[in-house]
């Protein structure tokens, strides 16, 4: 099964925490609103479009409206295969986790 | 039809956005449904200006000022709310084909909202501070599914068109 990179996997997980709305714009303001980041919508669509080619994620053709200039939205869900790999990549951290300790942080 | 005196009238957050919608669609500005203490009919004759005064989360203060329709300057108000063309132009040149409308449906939903609450001005700013950072990953993009030289002919022809 391929790897999933750190952006890739929080992308992931917020296109599951937006399901079924998730798309670039949703996706960048649930990324800046949990990790306090604030990625470009170019780096948005180009992390989806390397999970879109790994099959993780499936692109569905949405709605256009006014405010977007006429333009559509492309929604993105996670494939069965994306939500397998997501949830691999989450426990190997999960595992990593466990019972690591960290040193008191000085203020 | 008769104007309130005094013209600030509050809105609904979803009849901002619709009233946003009209805006950049060009449709005209009269047909915004306002529920307020004025009477404002849907056909009245007359198109309103509307300026965001004080935006909040929920409601939004606009002021509403009443035009005859043959006094108001339609292409000002385009003027006023479409994002800089020459900023989606470079996203058409280096977007992959696949993703150039998704790209810019979102950089013009950015600018919309940016609009209403911040002003032209920074939402100006804002746009050309977006677009600059999109469009190296978007070309890294269609490099990386195109290949170099493909990418680099496919830049060179929509440059040329």
């Amino acid at each position: 099964m391929d790897q999933i990179g750190q952006l890739e996997q929080m992308v992931m997980l917020a296109i599951q925490r937006l399901h079924p709305s998730a798309y670039g714009i949703s996706l960048q303001k649930e990324l800046k609103v949990r990790t306090g980041r604030e990625y470009s919508v170019g780096t948005i669509y180009a992390v989806l479009d390397k999970i879109e080619r790994k099959g993780f994620v499936k692109p569905k053709q949405g709605e256009a409206t006014p405010e977007r200039g006429g333009r559509a939205k492309i929604y993105f869900n996670l494939t069965a295969q994306g939500q397998a790999a997501l949830q691999a990549s989450l426990s190997a951290i999960d595992n990593l986790r466990a019972n690591t300790r960290f040193a008191p942080v000085m203020s | 039809m008769k104007m309130p005196s005094d013209s600030r009238l509050s809105l609904v957050a979803d009849e901002i956005l619709e009233a946003v919608g009209n805006l950049r669609l060009q449709t005209a500005v009269a047909n915004l449904r306002v529920q307020a203490h004025g009477n404002l009919a849907k056909d009245s004759g007359h198109d309103l200006e509307i300026e965001f005064v004080d935006p909040k989360e929920t409601s939004v203060v606009l002021q509403v000022k009443m035009h005859s329709r043959s006094t108001v300057n339609q292409p000002e108000i385009k003027k006023r709310t479409n994002p800089p063309g020459f900023g989606e132009a470079l996203v058409v040149l280096f977007a992959p084909k696949d993703r150039i409308d998704a790209v810019l449906g979102d950089l013009s939903e950015h600018f919309v909202e940016e609009v209403a609450e911040k002003g032209l001005g920074r939402a100006k700013l804002l746009f050309w501070v977006r677009v600059a950072r999109s469009i190296g990953p978007l070309f890294w993009m269609k490099v990386r599914n195109l290949g170099l030289v493909a990418a680099l002919f496919e830049f060179g022809r929509r440059f040329i068109s």
